[in-house]
């Protein structure tokens, strides 16, 4: 058996596990769905009351919110354990991994997966409704459903390695969920509303740094906007691949300098 | 006594990740920005009500620096407490469990408000303008405001714990109420501008104890008319946890061995 085949097993494991617990799996699977919901009820207010903002239309910002919590959702569904590593290194169960004999990072990400059920229904809908809604009035073409495919797959690499950096980081500085705070939930909240609102400074971080802009805004301005070219798409995949290499970099570094902390 | 002791103790345990704090404190502060560049974005194209543009920044940033006042850790620890077998030697100590639970995590809320809420106030009063109320009452009924929101905060986060008893995990009724109270608070949108069947739900939650009414009586577009409904939420949750605690004692069961 591959390494692909035995990820796959151990995913099926962790499943199957979770689901031990009916009760608790059927309560977490409906309310992580309610959260979402009413997360992005707020949202939903705002525009509702408002309209459009700087230019962009109620559904071009629910197409920006659909891509980006549809790749968030699938980076969650098999990069769990990458997300919440902190535990992995304050616990000292990194050391069991280590043990296995199997690469650590496919160790670390097998072992541990999260339902995503819920949340990946309610963001898909937004996005299929947006998209409808865009199509209706002719704003888009056909194209913009494989194009959305392709950056959403390109947005769920970004923040895997917008993830594992943070989880990397974690080898030397031990607590990073604060860190993944700055990393994760404040470059997400931004990226759900056009870049174009906020400071160049802050852009210039969602671009260069951290570059959640690439996994909707940048693309958005070409499949939705039309204001740039399609350059944009090979430009997000580039950079999508780009984030991935230095993550892997970064990770590989770090598993060097990893000191036990179990008793 | 020992309320006070438990307090300071979790105090000083907070104080022991000073590095990770002050991340935190970064995050808050951009997270801040943001809400307030959506509010700059919308107020350039059209006119703010009764708050105009630079009333809603200061809305929006006041929000943001008193989010860490009622800011509480997931179901109070008592989930781990559960998994772990230890809530059987809380509930055999000579204190109430809410009364251990509700002081430990009042020294986490001072610890929040002094290093991360206070450092906000002042960034954001620089940066933003942030009025700063030179009446006496003012202060005196945002400061009640708040350790009303706070005490709110404890009591529902202590609700939450509980339930781990019942199903094993409960952290997600905590994000539940982390992502309710972001819309029915006013956090993001004062209440009168929501529609009506929201202001309803909202009116009739706990909500706007964290946010709107603090905020606004910050502002002085509130009077202290505005506490009435607060306190009778605070009543009404510390009759709650009560009973949510003789119901804990007669479901516990220790797990492991």
């Amino acid at each position: 058996m591959n390494w692909l085949g035995i990820a796959a097993m151990l995913y099926k494991i962790n499943v199957r596990a979770g689901m031990q617990y009916r009760l608790n799996f059927i309560l977490s699977t409906l309310l992580a769905a309610l959260v979402t919901v009413s997360e992005f009820l707020g949202l939903v207010v705002l525009l509702s009351v408002f309209g459009a903002i700087r230019g962009w239309s109620v559904w071009e910002i629910g197409y920006l919110y659909g891509v980006l919590m549809t790749a968030k959702f699938l980076y969650r569904a098999f990069g769990s354990a990458i997300n919440n590593f902190e535990p992995y290194l304050v616990n000292g169960t990194l050391d069991q991994l280590l043990l296995r004999p199997m690469p650590l990072l496919l160790a670390v990400i097998t072992s541990r997966t999260r339902m995503v059920g819920g949340e990946l229904l309610q963001s898909l809908t937004v996005l299929v409704a947006c998209i409808w809604h865009l199509l209706a009035q002719g704003k888009v073409t056909w194209l913009v459903v494989p194009e959305t495919l392709l950056i959403v797959c390109t947005g769920t690499v970004i923040m895997f390695a917008a993830g594992l950096v943070t989880a990397a980081c974690g080898f030397w500085i031990t607590r990073t969920e604060d860190l993944s705070v700055l990393t994760d939930n404040a470059t997400t909240t931004a990226c759900q509303l056009p870049l174009s609102l906020f400071p160049q400074w802050l852009r210039t971080v969602l671009l260069a740094v951290i570059p959640f802009g690439f996994i909707n805004y940048v693309p958005a301005m070409h499949i939705v906007r039309g204001e740039w070219g399609i350059w944009t798409l090979g430009a997000t995949a580039g950079v999508a691949g780009a984030a991935l290499l230095v993550a892997l970099g970064v990770w590989s570094i770090g598993v060097t300098k990893y000191q036990s902390t179990g008793s | 006594m020992v309320i006070w002791v438990l307090a300071r103790s979790m105090y000083e345990s907070r104080l022991q990740y000073s590095a990770s704090h002050a991340v935190r404190t970064v995050a808050s502060i951009i997270f801040g920005l943001i809400y307030v560049s959506i509010w700059q974005g919308i107020g350039a194209e059209r006119e703010l009500g009764s708050y105009g543009t630079a009333g809603m920044v200061s809305y929006i940033a006041f929000n943001q620096v008193i989010l860490w006042v009622t800011f509480t850790n997931h179901g109070l620890g008592l989930e781990e407490r559960v998994r772990t077998g230890q809530i059987a030697l809380d509930l055999v100590r000579p204190l109430h469990l809410f009364a251990f639970a509700a002081s430990r995590e009042a020294g986490s809320i001072a610890y929040n408000a002094l290093f991360t809420a206070l450092p906000l106030y002042v960034v954001y009063t620089l940066s933003f303008g942030l009025p700063i109320p030179q009446q006496p009452a003012v202060w005196l009924w945002t400061c009640a405001a708040l350790a009303m929101g706070a005490y709110t905060a404890i009591c529902i986060a202590y609700a939450i714990g509980v339930t781990a008893l019942w199903t094993v995990e409960s952290r997600w009724f905590s994000l539940l109420n982390y992502s309710v109270n972001f819309t029915l608070s006013g956090f993001l949108i004062p209440l009168e501008w929501m529609p009506g069947w929201l202001q309803t739900i909202a009116k009739a939650s706990p909500y706007p104890i964290f946010n709107y009414v603090p905020t606004r009586l910050y502002l002085g577009k509130a009077g202290p008319d505005s506490l009435l409904v607060p306190i009778l939420w605070c009543l009404a949750l510390t009759l709650l946890c009560i009973a949510a605690s003789a119901a804990v004692r007669r479901k516990v069961e220790v797990q492991g061995g």
